[in-house]
């Protein structure tokens, strides 16, 4: 497949995805829809500090780690969510499979959009958060480059946890929430997003170190505040590996489970609606 | 008012028994908000703050999956039963649409609290949090109308989402998360300005919160939050008295324009 046919796809997955997400409204009314949520979700754990009254650094590992965990949940969805809804809500996930391309390239389309919409949140959001808790803008000193670097990076391994759900979901109906919610609380829980993860007892600590979110988001609160250093490349390069080993393992998993989905005749099951 | 209540019974037994019938749903309904509390309380831990802070947070968490089922399962609920086509059964069986929706809430209500329960106890155990247990009573009569206020105003969500299209779920999730912030679920209101206090105060999720904390955290009495409780119970038949009206404004409507059953059947 050349490169410009794959472009193509891409482009045209991404502007199927906005048409599925926004064409319930106006342009408009979708945008507010989208800043909306994770802005509040964002509020809603920034008021703790608010509400303890800790130092602003604190306030600042908050902000970074909410607003970035928003963007995580947005991918996630975006790859894991489509397979239930294309084939229990649309029933369209047996049309997918007589498209010039194949079911994670598919999926990985979907979740990209979803992943590349999270920007927009994701600034609002950390500028309302920020003037929430007073924090000194000018202290930053993005380093873009590096920034946008680790952006890609999240997407592989928000990729390969989108593609690990989504082959539980070829045999759930019911439980297809349970598997989402279950990877994302567990995220929050274990992924440095509102809390250091080393106050967490022995041995969940150790679970917290194997996840490629905690690397991500301590990486963002560094790049975005400008301290460039040794280590920092070094926790890029260990990123790097988790997040394509990540996306290796659920790859395979993935196609296991499709191959014994369509054994079993489970591909166009309408189970739930 | 007895056929009414018939109905009520019946659409909550379907209610109890549909969501209680597999442990594992309850299992996953305790555990997944577990997740989430788990991580605020380690968050207040990290930030050194008071007890206090850790046991008003987890009595809030412990309240959201009532937030999340008065949107889920009451406000979209006949959006859904439109769409799978038993809206229009409902009506031709000759039940009265205000037992379902009771039967809805009430059946919602024990299920939830079953849950919440769940969350309560096990963050109590796992976070050795402290409440005044000497305020059980007036903790349930509070809690009873937090419900009542709570579930009129589902359905009063009911009835108007009827009239919306694919963009209910939507709403559900802006509903969702602004809400639940509004009402101090993981800190208390009192670090909103007086105005946004106010104003917050006709959500019964905040009023009950609140008044929650006040009686198992901060020790008051029955008759120091005394006005939540009045306020609570004015919540109830206010919105009650327009789920019912527009409940039967939507019928209405809906007959005239024929938006009770899918355009394709």
């Amino acid at each position: 497949m050349g490169i410009k046919i794959v472009i193509n796809k891409i482009f045209s997955l991404l502007w199927v995805s906005y048409k599925i997400e926004a064409n319930w409204t106006s342009i408009k009314n979708y945008l507010i829809y989208i800043i909306v949520r994770p802005t509040f979700t964002l509020l809603l754990m920034l008021f703790i500090f608010v509400a303890a009254r800790s130092n602003q650094q604190y306030g600042y590992f908050i902000l970074v780690g909410q607003a970035f965990y928003n963007l995580v949940g947005s991918g996630i969805m975006g790859v894991a969510y489509t397979l239930w809804d294309d084939r229990e809500h649309y029933k369209i996930l047996k049309y997918i499979y007589i498209l010039p391309i194949k079911l994670p390239f598919y999926l990985m389309g979907r979740g990209m959009y979803k992943y590349i919409e999270g920007i927009l949140p994701l600034f609002v959001s950390f500028i309302i958060g920020s003037l929430i808790i007073q924090y000194p803008l000018s202290q930053l000193h993005v380093y873009w480059l590096l920034l946008v670097l680790n952006y890609l990076l999240g997407f592989v391994w928000i990729l390969a946890l989108g593609f690990l759900i989504a082959s539980i979901m070829f045999f759930t109906t019911q439980y297809g929430w349970i598997v989402i919610e279950s990877i994302m609380g567990s995220l929050l829980l274990f992924g440095n997003i509102i809390f250091p993860s080393s106050l967490l007892p022995f041995p969940l600590n150790v679970v917290s170190d194997l996840l490629p979110i905690k690397v991500w988001i301590d990486l963002n609160r560094e790049i975005i505040l400008g301290n460039i250093n040794l280590e920092v490349y070094h926790q890029l390069e260990i990123l790097a590996l988790l997040s394509f080993a990540y996306l290796f393992v659920s790859w395979l998993l993935l196609n296991l489970s499709d191959r014994i989905a369509k054994k079993n005749g489970l591909i166009d099951i309408v189970t739930s609606h | 008012m007895k056929h009414m209540l018939k109905v009520a019974y019946a659409r909550a037994y379907v209610r109890i028994k549909g969501t209680n019938r597999d442990f594992t749903h309850y299992i996953a309904d305790v555990f997944l908000p577990l997740l989430g509390v788990s991580a605020i309380l380690f968050a207040y831990k990290a930030l050194n703050a008071p007890e206090i802070y850790l046991a008003s947070a987890a009595v809030g968490a412990s309240m959201i999956a009532f937030w999340y089922n008065i949107l889920w399962s009451m406000a979209s609920q006949f959006y859904w039963e439109k769409e799978q086509g038993n809206l229009p059964l409902f009506i031709t069986s000759g039940a009265p649409l205000t037992g379902i929706l009771l039967g809805m809430a009430l059946g919602g209500a024990f299920n939830m609290t079953l849950r919440a329960l769940g969350v309560l106890i096990l963050t109590i155990l796992l976070f050795n949090i402290k409440l005044n247990s000497s305020a059980l009573l007036p903790t349930l009569g509070l809690f009873l109308l937090t419900l009542s206020s709570l579930y009129s105003l589902g359905m009063i969500f009911a009835s108007s989402f009827l009239k919306f299209g694919r963009s209910v779920s939507k709403i559900n999730e802006l509903l969702g998360e602004p809400i639940l912030f509004l009402s101090g679920v993981y800190f208390p209101i009192n670090v909103f300005p007086l105005a946004i206090q106010i104003l917050v105060s006709i959500i019964p999720l905040a009023l009950g919160i609140e008044g929650m904390r006040e009686l198992l955290i901060l020790n008051k009495n029955f008759y120091d939050i005394i006005w939540v409780y009045i306020a609570l119970i004015f919540l109830t038949i206010v919105f009650a008295y327009i789920a019912i009206k527009l409940l039967k404004k939507m019928e209405n409507e809906g007959r005239i324009t024929g938006s009770i059953t899918l355009k394709w059947e």
